[in-house]
């Protein structure tokens, strides 16, 4: 019965201290907000209420938020695949720069009927990030370099790589500036279809929710999805218990990369409908940001992508309406995830330790 | 041809020389690091943080010393923090790094917009480094060209580095932090607190970031811009780590590196798209880390 009862304990003792991270965290977040509204001389009732009206307060609003879901929700499923395993892959962003690119050119460079055309670009865009993903993951299999100084480095070389292919597809030349660098229109064929008329908000909330839920199954009732999860919490255990941790760590990454560059090609044919050089403004490091805070979990991605979006555009009409800018907002949802990343746990556990300590102490 | 050409040209030697300074900076420091067993990519946030701060010192005060004090005060609090939460409050490495260059990203960009109201503040009226005129070698032809009016931080980098190497090859203190990185557990049973020497070499990496990021903002215009330390961070960290901790082998690394950027600039400015010429100080790195990790094929198995 013994053995029972410290069980319940700790899964008491853990759920206390999951809910307490995320109170915790959401306090300490909103104090900084509230003195940096303070510092910007804005009244804070009016900014969180401008941030609620600019997410939610009319169709247009909500359209907007789920468009930028859609991104938000694939790129933080794709994190979420390689986190779990203890994959650092911080190069989502490369990958969806090249994905984004390989849609927009079979967007544009290929007649295709309707339906089949999105598909082609978004599998085409997953492929590419894909292959993308491949170099750092075999630089750490054959060669023991570290994935995450590689894929750091190879988000840079992607960004300005996919800048100068467009470049050179466009025939500029070294004096074109870098706002006109963009490809021709994709054809109307390979748009996403929007489910709110007129905004960004697509189809792709469709393909979205599947990847998602593919995940989610995955994990829950295959061996694969099992060995996945395995070989991120127990690496030791999963070997011992026959798992090529070599091939797991290669799946896992090339899953990964291929849904970063899916994220990409919707970006494309969902809103854009064209390679802008430069067009996502980090949206790979919120992928980061989302599967830690959604503790890697598919059904927390989902969640959190909405909070995170809710919170994109909300921070735009706040900077219409207010004296704070959006960057507030970056600067906030950056903090928050590093107040979620204190081991509250282990801290909570010292702390006991001392008291126990110091009741051992009077006691003597 | 003339690509080629000037590859050796002085033009491309002065700028190698001075664009490798800040990564020569940061790697002096970080190298205590790398021995201490520490992998921190936030160091892009701190050289970032702090070459604005560098520059809104300079603005405020006129004075690019101090600016360059704000710099460095301004990064060696960020690694208090990024060691407090890494070494005390058990927070994860990695996310906390990234967590720490997104908000340095933020922060920066925010406070940009809030202070000079743009997005990209140059010609703030902040004050730039002098230039120092060294008259014995104002005769030799070709050096005078290379190492006549640098700043102070250029000088400063290979000098640091020379301390650096000293301290960690030659005092007790080097021996302890690199005794501790070998095996932390010895160390710690041989009375070396680890702790205490982690704390020590986290606050020196982030005091050579600060005068990297502030040699960034200070250094010929007096400028910032959004996201401005573009990837010097993770240079540092990559030549460090190809170095093995050794500021005199991180030194040449930076040196090459910096000639990688040296070389995109004299390249762009003969016409060479600057979407080419900007990706080779980051293929230089993968391509360096291919090849000093080439040998590592023959142990091919576990992760």
């Amino acid at each position: 019965m013994k053995p029972l009862n410290s069980l319940k304990h700790f899964l008491a003792d853990s759920t206390k201290i999951n809910v307490a991270r995320y109170v915790i965290s959401l306090i300490a977040t909103l104090l900084i907000g509230y003195l940096l509204i303070v510092a910007n001389n804005a009244n804070a009732g009016v900014a969180l209420r401008e941030m609620f009206k600019g997410a939610f307060g009319s169709k247009l609003a909500i359209g907007n938020t789920i468009h930028w879901a859609i991104p938000c929700m694939l790129v933080g499923i794709s994190a979420a695949v390689a986190f779990k395993s203890g994959v650092f892959n911080l190069g989502l962003e490369g990958q969806l720069y090249f994905g984004a690119l390989t849609a927009a050119c079979v967007g544009y460079m290929i007649e295709l009927p309707p339906v089949v055309h999105q598909l082609a670009c978004i599998f085409a865009g997953g492929l590419a990030g894909l292959l993308y993903a491949l170099i750092p993951a075999l630089l750490k299999l054959y060669f023991k370099i570290d994935e995450v100084i590689t894929t750091l480095l190879l988000n840079y070389v992607a960004v300005l790589a996919t800048e100068y292919i467009t470049l050179k597809l466009m025939g500029g030349n070294s004096a074109t500036s870098q706002t006109s660098i963009v490809t021709p229109f994709v054809n109307k064929t390979a748009e996403l279809t929007p489910i709110i008329k007129g905004t960004s908000a697509t189809t792709g909330l469709f393909l979205a929710l599947a990847i998602i839920l593919i995940v989610y199954l995955l994990y829950k009732y295959t061996l694969v999805g099992y060995e996945m999860k395995m070989v991120g919490s127990n690496l030791p255990f999963s070997r011992a218990g026959g798992v090529d941790s070599n091939k797991m760590f290669i799946i896992i990454f090339l899953v990964s990369g291929f849904i970063a560059g899916i994220c990409g090609a919707t970006e494309v044919i969902g809103v854009n409908h064209r390679f802008i050089a430069q067009f996502s403004a980090n949206l790979g490091w919120d992928g980061v940001m989302i599967t830690r805070v959604a503790a890697n979990s598919p059904v927390g991605v989902l969640l959190v992508s909405f909070i995170w979006a809710a919170f994109k555009t909300g921070a735009m009409q706040m900077e219409r309406a207010t004296t704070l800018n959006r960057y507030t907002m970056n600067l906030l949802q950056a903090l928050f995830v590093l107040f979620i990343s204190i081991d509250y746990g282990m801290l909570y556990r010292k702390y006991k330790d001392k008291k126990a300590r110091e009741a051992i102490k009077k006691e003597e | 041809m003339e690509l080629l050409r000037v590859m050796f040209s002085t033009v491309t030697l002065n700028a190698t020389f001075r664009m490798s300074a800040p990564l020569i900076l940061g790697i002096a420091g970080y190298c205590f690091c790398r021995k201490a067993g520490i992998m921190n990519i936030a160091l892009e946030s701190f050289m970032l943080i702090a070459a604005f701060f560098a520059l809104l010192g300079s603005y405020l005060t006129k004075n690019y010393m101090i600016g360059t004090l704000f710099g460095v005060i301004a990064a060696v609090v960020l690694a208090a923090l990024y060691g407090l939460f890494t070494f005390h409050l058990g927070a994860n490495g990695l996310i906390t790094g990234v967590g720490f260059n997104l908000s340095g990203w933020g922060l920066t960009t925010m406070l940009l917009v809030m202070i000079f109201h743009t997005r990209g503040a140059t010609n703030v009226g902040a004050v730039s480094y002098d230039t120092i005129d060294i008259p014995v070698i104002n005769s030799i032809p070709f050096i005078k060209d290379i190492f006549n009016n640098q700043t102070l931080l250029v000088w400063l980098a290979p000098i640091l580095t020379i301390i650096a190497y000293i301290v960690m090859y030659k005092t007790t203190f080097g021996i302890r932090i690199r005794a501790l990185g070998l095996n932390p557990e010895a160390a710690e049973t041989a009375g070396v607190s680890v702790v205490k020497y982690r704390w020590i070499a986290m606050l020196v990496s982030g005091a050579t970031m600060g005068l990297a990021g502030a040699f960034l903002s200070l250094n010929s215009l007096a400028m910032f811009t959004e996201n401005m330390s573009g990837g010097r961070g993770f240079m540092v960290m990559a030549s460090t780590m190809v170095a093995d901790g050794n500021p005199l082998k991180g030194m040449l690394f930076g040196l090459i590196f910096g000639y990688c950027q040296a070389l995109a600039l004299t390249w762009s400015s003969l016409g060479v798209p600057t979407q080419f010429t900007g990706m080779l100080p980051y293929l230089a790195v993968v391509i360096i880390l291919f090849i000093t990790n080439f040998k590592n094929l023959k142990k091919f198995g576990k992760i």
